[in-house]
C-alpha cells in the first residue's frame, strides 16, 4: 500500500521509460500534493486527515505512470539530449580548431593556396614554390641564374604562363627547373595533363629536350614533370630540364598536339646568383 | 458532480489552453480554477492532467517553467504559446458549431 507522497510519485515515474524525465516529474507531482495538503490544513483539516485525502486524490499511480509515459517518448527525449549534444561538440571543435588551426591556413591546405578570387597569392602554394626553388640545396649549388618569361599563351581552354625558372649548377651538373601555371577558363574544367606528357624544349644551342613520358630510350637530353598543386582555377607543374646545355641564352617550350600549340621562352641571360 | 467522462475527452484539452488563457498557471492552481469556473461541474484528475500538460509542451503548445516557492522549492509553471493558442481557437470553433448544432435539435424538439 502507497502510504506517502514519494512512494506514490516513484511509481508513477517508473512507467516513464525515458529516465532523464522522471526527476523533474517526481518533482511536479510532490509539489502539487504538498500544495493539495497545505491547503487543506489552511481550510482546517487536521495534519494527518489532510495528507491522507492529499495523497488520495492523487489517484492512480500507475494510470497515471502510463499516460505519462505515452507523452515523454524516448525516441524524441534521446534526440533531443543527442542533437544538443552535438550542437555543443560541433561548438567546441570548431572554436579549437579556430584557434588551434587558423581557417585561413586550412582553406590553403585544401585548396592547394588560397583562391584567387580573393585577390591574395596562393598560400602554401607559395611557400612551396619558395622552398622548392628558393630554399634547398643551397650548399651542393655553385651557382644559380634566375630565369623570365613574361609571356601567356592561350592553348585551348586555358592560359599558360611560367611561374617561375631557374638554373641551377652544381657537382652534378646544370639542370634547369620551371613552373608553368595553366590557368582555366572555369572551375570546372579539369587537370590539362596533356602538358606534362607532350611538352618539349628547344634551347638556343639547338638542342632538343624530349618528354620523357612520351621516349621509352633515357635520352640525354630530356625533360619531365609532375602535377604541383591546384588553385581553383590554376593548375600547377614542375618541370626539369637535365643536362641543361650552359651555353643556352634561352629556352623554348614548345607544345603542338591536335590543333593545340604554343612556345613560351624563358629568357637564361640573367645574372649569376 | 463529475461531469461524463465521455463529454471532457477531446474537449479536456481545450478546457486546459482555456484556462491559460489569461495567464500562466501551474497545475494545482489550475484543477482549482477549473473547479470554481466551471462551479465544480468538472474536476480534473492530476492524473489527467499532467500528461495533457506534457504532451502539450511536447507538441509546442505550452511552455514550462519553474519558480520558487516561498518553501524554496520550485514550481512548475505553464505558459500557452501562440501554437497553443491557434489549437485553442480551432477548438473552441469545433466545439461551438458542435454544441450550437445540440442546441438546435433540442430547441426543435422542444417546440413540438
Amino acid at each position: 500500500m502507497i502510504r506517502t507522497i514519494y512512494e506514490w510519485a516513484d511509481r508513477a515515474a517508473s512507467y516513464i521509460r525515458f529516465k532523464p524525465d522522471r526527476p523533474p516529474v517526481i518533482r511536479e507531482l510532490t509539489q502539487h500534493y504538498l500544495d493539495h495538503r497545505d491547503d487543506l490544513i489552511h481550510a482546517g483539516t487536521d495534519r494527518q486527515d489532510a495528507e491522507c485525502a492529499a495523497l488520495e486524490s492523487m489517484g492512480d499511480p500507475d494510470e497515471t505512470g502510463k499516460l505519462l509515459n505515452r507523452m515523454h517518448k524516448p525516441y524524441l527525449g534521446w534526440l533531443w539530449v543527442i542533437s544538443r549534444w552535438a550542437v555543443s561538440l560541433t561548438a567546441f571543435v570548431f572554436l579549437v580548431g579556430l584557434f588551434r588551426f587558423p581557417v585561413k591556413e586550412a582553406v590553403k591546405d585544401y585548396f592547394y593556396g588560397w583562391p584567387t578570387f580573393f585577390g591574395e597569392e596562393a598560400g602554401s602554394l607559395a611557400s612551396k614554390i619558395k622552398l622548392l626553388y628558393e630554399g634547398k640545396d643551397r650548399e651542393r649549388e655553385l651557382f644559380r641564374v634566375y630565369g623570365t618569361c613574361s609571356q601567356t599563351v592561350r592553348a585551348g581552354d586555358y592560359t599558360i604562363s611560367v611561374e617561375r625558372a631557374v638554373w641551377r649548377r652544381d657537382w652534378y651538373g646544370d639542370n634547369l627547373r620551371f613552373i608553368l601555371r595553366a590557368e582555366a577558363d572555369s572551375p570546372a574544367l579539369g587537370c590539362p595533363d596533356a602538358l606534362l606528357k607532350y611538352l618539349t624544349a628547344r634551347d638556343s644551342e639547338d638542342n632538343e629536350y624530349k618528354n620523357q613520358c612520351v621516349s621509352i630510350q633515357k635520352e640525354v637530353r630530356s625533360l619531365a614533370g609532375n602535377s604541383f598543386g591546384r588553385n581553383l582555377r590554376n593548375w600547377y607543374f614542375d618541370f626539369w630540364l637535365d643536362e641543361y646545355d650552359p651555353d643556352a641564352e634561352w629556352v623554348d617550350l614548345c607544345y603542338d598536339r591536335y590543333g593545340i600549340s604554343f612556345v613560351l621562352r624563358i629568357d637564361l641571360t640573367g645574372d649569376r646568383v | 458532480m463529475k461531469a461524463d467522462k465521455n463529454l471532457l475527452s477531446g474537449n479536456t484539452t481545450m478546457l486546459v489552453l482555456s484556462l491559460l488563457q489569461d495567464g500562466d498557471k501551474y497545475g494545482y492552481e489550475m484543477i482549482n480554477q477549473l473547479a470554481l469556473r466551471s462551479e465544480d461541474a468538472f474536476t480534473l484528475k492530476e492524473g489527467t492532467l499532467y500528461p495533457i500538460l506534457h504532451g502539450l509542451e511536447r507538441d509546442g503548445c505550452v511552455e514550462a517553467y519553474e519558480k520558487e516557492t516561498q518553501g524554496g522549492r520550485a514550481r512548475r509553471y505553464y505558459h500557452i504559446t501562440k501554437k497553443g493558442r491557434t489549437l485553442l481557437a480551432e477548438q473552441t470553433e469545433r466545439w461551438r458549431s458542435f454544441s450550437g448544432a445540440v442546441e438546435r435539435v433540442l430547441g426543435e424538439r422542444c417546440q413540438i
